[in-house]
């Protein structure tokens, strides 16, 4: 069956514009969700709908256990130490390895202070499918950035689709949230977020707040903070 | 000829919620629930190709210890999940699934099938193609029925029945088909009894229709659900 | 399949916010999750959730010898299973905490079970499956027992002098009920630092702290069982202030055991048994509903090609047909290379069907023996 952009596909579907605009000899990246079989025709491999963006074609797919990419910032936790470096748990089907000269600061003598179950916001450096994903806590000039350990707060789990959402430009929630109160907040690719803000009670229904936004479209999204505003000025 | 029809079906997506993909399937008065989980870590002690990923099955009845018949339908559908699945894209990974057994009115096997490849959808995992599975039986009169509910009285109650399990009494054979989503074409056979060849394709022919119309069913419930969670977020790039 | 790491803060996060009396999902500290209770087409199954804990359990009956000890008694067997192998401790724990709750209570009328002294009697085995594990999966396992249990009905027999046995099917005599003297429920309590008590904890505040109390009690406040895990340093005040709310609890969810199971006896009556159906709520944006659809048997719409290919004439070796008539329906060969037969030597014939019935062709019977089940191709 063919289908175009726009449609909700199920795997085995072809995308003739995708294969149309590769015969024209113009450049046609494939996203997530699609690949090319032998016959050079472009097929849907998961279920979801099918996107475009300039030239990448992609399946926006509902997913809840997160695989590697090159690039994205993850929240891992981690779970053993070796010699030379941390065992990091990413929601993905192995282990990733963090050196601990991967911090700013860091040399030989000189470690790292992070210990087995702490939380840390890193970047993938490395993901190769047939070896465990590589992370790093400094960007290329070997400045921290954003990335660390993160303190305090409280940390969930939630469906890769939403942290993609909430992170999206056109998606004002974080926004909206900002103006009711302060708060931080951390949003990992792999379907963690964490957040941290004055007292336990405004975390606690922050999180209920980012929870609903996954069933809550953008045009809805002032009434979902609307409530949160008035929950949190009813219990202070 | 009489009016051949295809049971009514009932999903529900995502219902466990610690896993990656999961289903409750309800095909007439059969029912199971089906938890697909995957990529995760493999144990190594299990001899396999690293290259691929490693798909395991457990199919677990409604009651009792599981046995031939139930490793029988775990090996038939661990190697529809790995032509669907393309394991090449997960190396060093395995893909579990866990079929729970609640209901069984003789299409067990067919609802089963239909619940992986729908928690397959749900879970994220890259395939080549839909799968859908077809049950139908031939009886005393000689008459083809797709999806019938048939209750074996007796064995109703025990933990063991004492012979192998077959066809119930009334019926003379019975057929499970799996076709794929490209081309209709037959991916899979499961027969028990015996039957005349012309029977057979009798058979497989009504299933066919048949199993377009579970390809539908498939289609409006990731419509139903896509439209909520995704479409809301990418607006903007339609 | 590991569990993941609990880390540092959350672990911090949920003791602070338990000593500010506050909860994550914002329920009070002795508030329980939502209950549901899904009993299926046959007698004896039934799928219980709690919050989002699945549990599914399943009874059935054998006949056995009885226990050298308890001859005139029949027996209970429970079995728990959870989907991963390496939760195989808690496994152990929750089953003994089943066992102590619902056998050693004697809830179950044991004598009744007796068919002939020392000789038959029935086992009823209830075989509980822990789907999905979001907390407190032994309340959740022991309301699916005792439901199953109260739900299940066992085939009638008679015996008569000279050593017949017969067990009646459903059709000639009425199925007998489990005789129940009472219902036992289990109520989880989580400790934290000894002093405040979580009713029904989640996943997360399961594992922030292991101390817990599991107290199995029935209606009429009696404690069938009592269980600890964890290290904690407790008083006994704390033990019987959880008595007295379980108590309370344990009325209600009593109660609401026997109205489902009035319910469903109603519908059954009414020939209307809806079975596990009921618990997929179709108004979610995630399941979706397709009632009975006909199959049009003589569509033009069938693929030539797909058609062409499979419609298959295997054959085993033993070839029985006396003659080939030209002018009969041909059958098409099967074309596909990449084909895994099952029998070695796949052969091509053409079956003939003469409209005159003159020739006597003996058609083609592929039998599968007892054992022997075919499966044919299955391409990759």
């Amino acid at each position: 069956m063919e289908v175009e952009v726009g449609n909700i596909v199920l795997p085995g579907n072809i995308v003739k514009e995708a294969e149309s605009l590769a015969k024209e000899n113009k450049k046609v990246v494939l996203g997530n969700g699609l690949r090319s079989d032998e016959n050079e025709k472009v097929v849907v491999s998961k279920s979801g709908i099918l996107c475009k963006r300039k030239n990448i074609f992609y399946v926006d797919s509902y997913q809840k256990r997160y695989i590697p990419a090159k690039n994205d910032t993850v929240i891992g936790i981690v779970h053993s130490k070796t010699l030379d470096f941390f065992w990091v748990d990413i929601n993905c089907s192995e282990l990733a390895s963090l050196p601990y000269l991967a911090f700013e600061g860091a040399t030989k003598k000189n470690r790292p202070d992070i210990n087995i179950g702490d939380l840390i916001y890193c970047k993938v450096m490395q993901s190769n499918p047939d070896l465990e994903p590589e992370l790093v806590c400094v960007d290329s000039t070997g400045k921290k950035g954003n990335l660390g350990e993160l303190k305090d707060g409280l940390m969930f789990s939630c469906t890769i689709n939403l942290v993609r959402k909430i992170l999206n430009e056109k998606c004002t929630l974080l926004h909206l949230l900002s103006k009711e109160c302060p708060y931080e907040i951390a949003a990992g690719i792999n379907g963690r977020i964490w957040i941290n803000s004055k007292n336990i009670n405004t975390t606690i229904l922050l999180r209920n707040t980012i929870l609903e936004a996954e069933y809550t479209p953008y045009h809805q999204m002032k009434n979902l903070v609307d409530r949160f505003a008035s929950e949190l000025t009813g219990i202070n | 000829m009489e009016d051949l029809k295809l049971k009514a079906i009932t999903a529900e997506m995502n219902i466990l919620s610690r896993s990656d993909g999961s289903v409750i399937i309800s095909q007439g008065d059969s029912s199971c629930i089906v938890d697909v989980n995957g990529p995760i870590e493999v144990n190594s002690a299990a001899n396999i190709d690293m290259n691929k990923a490693y798909v395991d099955v457990l199919y677990r009845p409604k009651c009792g210890i599981p046995g031939v018949n139930e490793r029988y339908k775990e090996k038939t559908i661990k190697g529809l999940c790995e032509s669907i699945i393309l394991t090449t894209l997960y190396p060093k990974t395995q893909i579990n699934f866990q079929i729970q057994e609640m209901d069984d009115s003789s299409g067990i096997f067919a609802c089963a099938i239909n619940g992986c490849n729908i928690g397959l959808l749900n879970s994220g995992l890259e395939m080549k193609f839909n799968m859908a599975a077809v049950h139908c039986v031939l009886d005393e009169t000689d008459e083809i029925i797709i999806d019938p509910d048939c209750i074996e009285e007796e064995t109703l109650a025990f933990t063991r029945v004492q012979k192998p399990k077959r066809i119930s009494g009334k019926y003379k054979a019975d057929f499970t088909f799996v076709f794929e989503s490209l081309k209709d074409s037959l991916i899979s056979v499961h027969t028990n009894g015996s039957f005349s060849l012309q029977k057979y394709n009798e058979a497989l022919k009504l299933s066919r229709q048949a199993c377009r119309k579970i390809f539908d069913f498939y289609a409006d419930l990731v419509k139903k659900c896509s439209v909520v969670y995704i479409k809301n977020s990418i607006l903007e790039y339609i | 399949m590991k569990e993941t790491i609990l880390s540092n803060n959350e672990r911090v996060f949920v003791e602070k916010s338990i000593e500010e009396v506050l909860r994550i999902d914002k329920r009070q500290l002795t508030e329980f999750r939502n209950l549901g209770i899904f009993f299926g087409k046959k007698y004896g199954s039934v799928l219980v959730s709690l919050g989002d804990t699945r549990v599914f359990a399943n009874v059935s009956c054998e006949v056995n010898i009885p226990k050298t000890t308890r001859p005139n008694e029949g027996t209970v067997f429970i079995n728990v299973e959870m989907s991963n192998e390496k939760m195989s401790e808690s496994c152990i724990v929750t089953t003994r905490i089943l066992e102590r709750t619902i056998r050693d209570s004697r809830c179950i009328d044991l004598e009744s079970l007796c068919i002939i002294a020392e000789e038959k009697v029935w086992n009823l085995r209830v075989d509980v499956s822990i789907l999905n594990n979001e907390g407190n999966v032994t309340d959740c396992a022991c309301i699916a027992a005792v439901s199953a249990l109260a739900h299940f009905k066992r085939p009638d027999c008679t015996t008569s002098g000279d050593g017949e046995f017969i067990i009646h099917k459903s059709s000639e005599k009425d199925l007998i009920p489990t005789v129940l003297h009472h219902y036992p429920i289990c109520m989880t309590y989580a400790l934290f630092k000894g002093k405040i008590p979580i009713a029904d904890p989640t996943l997360l505040e399961e594992r922030v702290t292991n101390a817990g109390l599991t107290l199995g009690i029935n209606s009429y406040k009696e404690i069938c069982s009592l269980h600890m895990t964890g290290v904690s340093l407790t008083s006994p005040f704390l033990i019987q202030k959880c008595s007295e709310m379980a108590a309370e609890r344990a009325k209600h969810v009593v109660e609401f055991i026997k109205s489902t199971l009035e319910q469903d006896s109603i519908d059954r009556e009414k020939s209307n048994v809806k079975g596990f159906k009921q618990s997929i709520i179709l108004t979610n944006v995630t399941s979706n509903f397709c009632d009975e659809q006909s199959i049009d048997n003589n569509a033009e719409e069938i693929s030539e090609v797909a058609s062409n290919h499979d419609e298959i004439i295997v054959v085993s070796q033993e070839q029985k047909f006396k003659k080939i008539d030209e002018n009969t329906i041909s059958t098409t060969k099967w074309k596909d290379e990449n084909e895994e037969t099952s029998s070695s030597d796949s052969e091509i014939i053409t079956l003939s069907q003469s409209n005159q019935e003159k020739s006597k062709v003996e058609s083609m019977q592929i039998d599968s023996s007892d054992d022997e089940e075919k499966e044919t191709i299955i391409l990759n």
